[in-house]
């Protein structure tokens, strides 16, 4: 055959044996068919004919070589390819077996970030909540926390205190609202989709519909404790939460519930707190006198309006008294000593005031730690008791006055009668008659001062008279003479013409009291001086000392009632301030200034009146 | 003319008596309210000084018990003026009340003079 033939030959034989060796053996062969026999055929060798026997045994034992060796290591070939197969399945389960194995690490993790995710969120919320002071910044909280959850409506609140009353807190509009309510109805014990009636409830308080709701009881123990009752509150979160959503909702709100309870116990808890202190305080502050709570040290720990606007940090006797050291007469030293309520007086500005310290055990023990100080003032009481008191001893005095007058009366109206008869008997000339007139003259200036002391102790409500100051004056001197005999005295007495209406009795005690002040403000021998004169429509009367002058300190006070400088039972300290209100009751007034180069000089102005 | 000095003072009862003597006056005196209620009615005077305060029997009571028998004209005197003046005085039958102390005695006298005319 031909050598394309062959060839051909060939090529499907390669397709029925790929394995067998293919010889190829022609007289000539170009390039071309070499070529192809290669590319097409496989051909293993090619053999020129002729060939001797040997050379084809000789190839044909290469080319059978060649075949077994095709064949083992095509077996060879085919063992390693199902090994391979095996080896790839076996990488492919691995592979899945990892990919599964990161798919759930991977889930895990998720899970757990959600979780702490949520814990944190909680913990955040938590953490908002105790800095919260109201009820709207709590639910203001609750409300931002609910928005996470779409189709949420604002949560409502409601408690009650254990009355009757019901407070609904609420947002409208977006405001804030309290409103409450006293028809009751019973708050579930758990957490639920409320009942109908309960739904009805709000729906009916409000005045709009709920649609669907839920409903959380918080527990208020330390505030149902302290209002010593059954404090209750619920939360109502209106929502249209599908049945899968209200899961993770109720999860949701079950983590809250707890913080919430406490955040919404401790605020009540406040309130209450405050609103009671602040009762108190109000109660304090609407007492007539002023009250404080001082400890041992006097530090003031509490105190009403009434007792000082500035009170902390502040002993007692510096914020009430205006002193350095504790008030004199203070009855707290003895209350802690004694532990039992003390009273007594201190002054204040011219105010008197009853203090009556009660002890207080704060902590246990047994000794007060602190004294609560009620401060009743009793100036004007005691003004009235002590100016009862000085009439009372006026009145005793003129009814003494009086027994003395009469007893004294009579034997110098005999005294002064027979010396007028034997005036008449005497001879004109000579020293006895001299002498009758003198005794005439001694008997009738007894008579004037016992008539002076009986006009002097004359008691309240005497009618008023045209009279001279003068005379006045005049009148006085003789009953103050022991108080002045150390003293100088200068009488310059120019008024005696004019008058003023007066009640003589009142002003002679005001001048009694002005000159025996300037005689005991003279230490030593001084010269008293004493004028009156008559200056426009008015009459002056002067009564000036040379003692030491009225210190500064004291100079605004020394007309306030029971101010006094003289020791404890020298003085009431009401002669200046009785003779001022004298002085007013009668349109004038009283002055005082101090003189050069010492002393002082008190002025009495009154108006001049005539009878006509 | 009789004038009775009913007065616990003696030296009242002295001088008013010198003074009335001297004016030549017939003049007895009483140390106290009973002596004197005796002297007024034994001796029948045409005037009486009576005083208000004595021990014993008091001017007032005097001038009661001696009720409407008498026809002295009456010169009520007192140191104690408190409860008396000119009206008391006539209310209880006195002719006029003169409050002690006298400024001057023969002011008194010639009062009881101008009584007795």
């Amino acid at each position: 055959m031909g050598a394309s033939e062959a060839l051909e030959f060939l090529v499907q034989a390669r397709l029925y044996q790929p394995m067998a060796p293919r010889l190829m053996i022609a007289e000539d062969l170009t390039e071309q068919e070499v070529r192809e026999g290669i590319n097409k055929a496989q051909v293993f060798r090619f053999m020129r004919w002729p060939l001797s026997e040997r050379e084809v045994w000789a190839q044909l034992e290469s080319a059978l070589q060649r075949h077994s060796m095709f064949l083992s290591r095509s077996l060879l070939l085919r063992e390693s390819s199902s090994q391979n197969k095996q080896l790839e399945a076996l990488t492919h389960s691995l592979e899945e077996m990892v990919e599964e194995r990161t798919q759930y690490i991977e889930m895990s993790h998720h899970e757990e970030s959600e979780k702490l995710n949520r814990e944190r969120q909680l913990l955040r919320f938590i953490k908002d909540l105790a800095t919260q002071t109201s009820f709207e910044d709590i639910l203001g909280i609750l409300r931002k926390e609910l928005r996470k959850f779409h189709k949420m409506g604002d949560p409502v609140l409601a408690y009650r205190l254990g009355g009757d009353k019901t407070f609904f807190m609420s947002f409208h509009l977006g405001h804030f609202t309290q409103t409450e309510s006293r028809q009751h109805y019973e708050f579930p014990k758990t957490a639920q989709v409320p009942t109908a009636e309960l739904i009805r409830y709000f729906a009916n308080h409000f005045g709009r519909p709920f649609i669907k709701a839920y409903m959380v009881p918080l527990e208020l123990r330390l505030t149902s404790h302290f209002v010593g009752g059954e404090a209750e509150a619920i939360l109502c979160i209106e929502n249209s939460l599908s049945d899968k959503e209200m899961g993770p909702f109720v999860d949701f709100i079950g983590d809250r519930m707890r913080p919430l309870s406490m955040a919404l116990d401790r605020v009540l808890l406040e309130n209450q707190l405050s609103s009671f202190s602040y009762r108190w305080e109000k109660t304090f502050d609407g007492m007539r006198d002023p009250i404080a709570i001082v400890d041992v040290d006097y530090n003031v720990v509490r105190a009403n309006r009434k007792f000082s606007d500035k009170f902390l940090q502040h002993k007692c006797y510096e914020s009430f008294s205006h002193r350095k050291l504790a008030c004199e007469g203070c009855p707290v030293p003895h209350a802690i000593k004694q532990g039992e309520p003390q009273a007594g007086q201190i002054q204040v500005e011219g105010r008197v005031y009853q203090v009556h310290s009660y002890p207080v055990l704060l902590d246990r023990g047994s000794r007060p730690t602190n004294v609560v100080n009620q401060y009743v003032d009793i100036t004007q009481s005691r003004e009235l008791y002590l100016r009862m008191l000085q009439s009372e001893k006026m009145g005793a005095i003129g009814m003494l006055a009086g027994n003395i007058a009469h007893e004294l009366n009579n034997p110098l109206t005999g005294l002064r009668a027979l010396t007028q008869v034997l005036l008449q008997e005497a001879p004109a000339e000579g020293n006895l008659r001299a002498d009758l007139i003198e005794i005439e003259k001694a008997t009738a200036r007894s008579q004037r001062i016992i008539k002076n002391l009986l006009d002097f102790s004359k008691g309240e409500d005497q009618p008023s008279e045209y009279v001279s100051v003068d005379e006045i004056v005049e009148r006085t001197l003789p009953m103050l003479k022991s108080a002045m005999r150390t003293h100088r005295l200068e009488v310059d007495l120019e008024t005696l013409g004019l008058s003023v209406y007066v009640e003589p009795h009142l002003l002679q005690q005001v001048v009694f009291n002005l000159i025996n002040n300037a005689c005991q403000a003279m230490k030593d021998p001084g010269s008293l001086r004493i004028s009156t004169r008559a200056e426009g429509a008015n009459i002056l009367l002067e009564i000036q000392d040379a003692g030491p002058g009225i210190p500064l300190e004291i100079q605004r006070r020394i007309f306030e009632p029971f101010f006094t400088t003289k020791k404890e039972g020298h003085g009431t300290g009401l002669g200046l301030s009785m003779s001022k209100s004298i002085i007013e009751k009668f349109g004038g007034t009283i002055q005082f200034r101090n003189v050069e180069p010492h002393g002082s000089c008190f002025t009495i102005v009154l108006p001049q009146r005539s009878p006509e | 003319m009789k004038i009775l000095i009913v007065d616990d003072e003696a030296l009242v009862r002295r001088s008013l008596s010198r003074a009335l003597k001297s004016k030549g006056y017939e003049v007895m005196e009483a140390l106290n309210g009973t002596e004197g209620l005796q002297s007024w009615r034994d001796w029948k005077p045409d005037l009486v000084f009576l005083d208000v305060l004595m021990p014993g029997m008091t001017g007032p009571e005097v001038l009661k018990e001696i009720g409407p028998e008498n026809q002295a004209k009456v010169i009520l005197i007192s140191a104690f003026s408190g409860e008396h003046n000119m009206q008391t005085a006539q209310e209880m039958g006195a002719n006029l009340f003169v409050p002690k102390p006298f400024e001057d005695i023969f002011a008194v006298v010639k009062m009881a003079e101008d009584l007795l005319v």
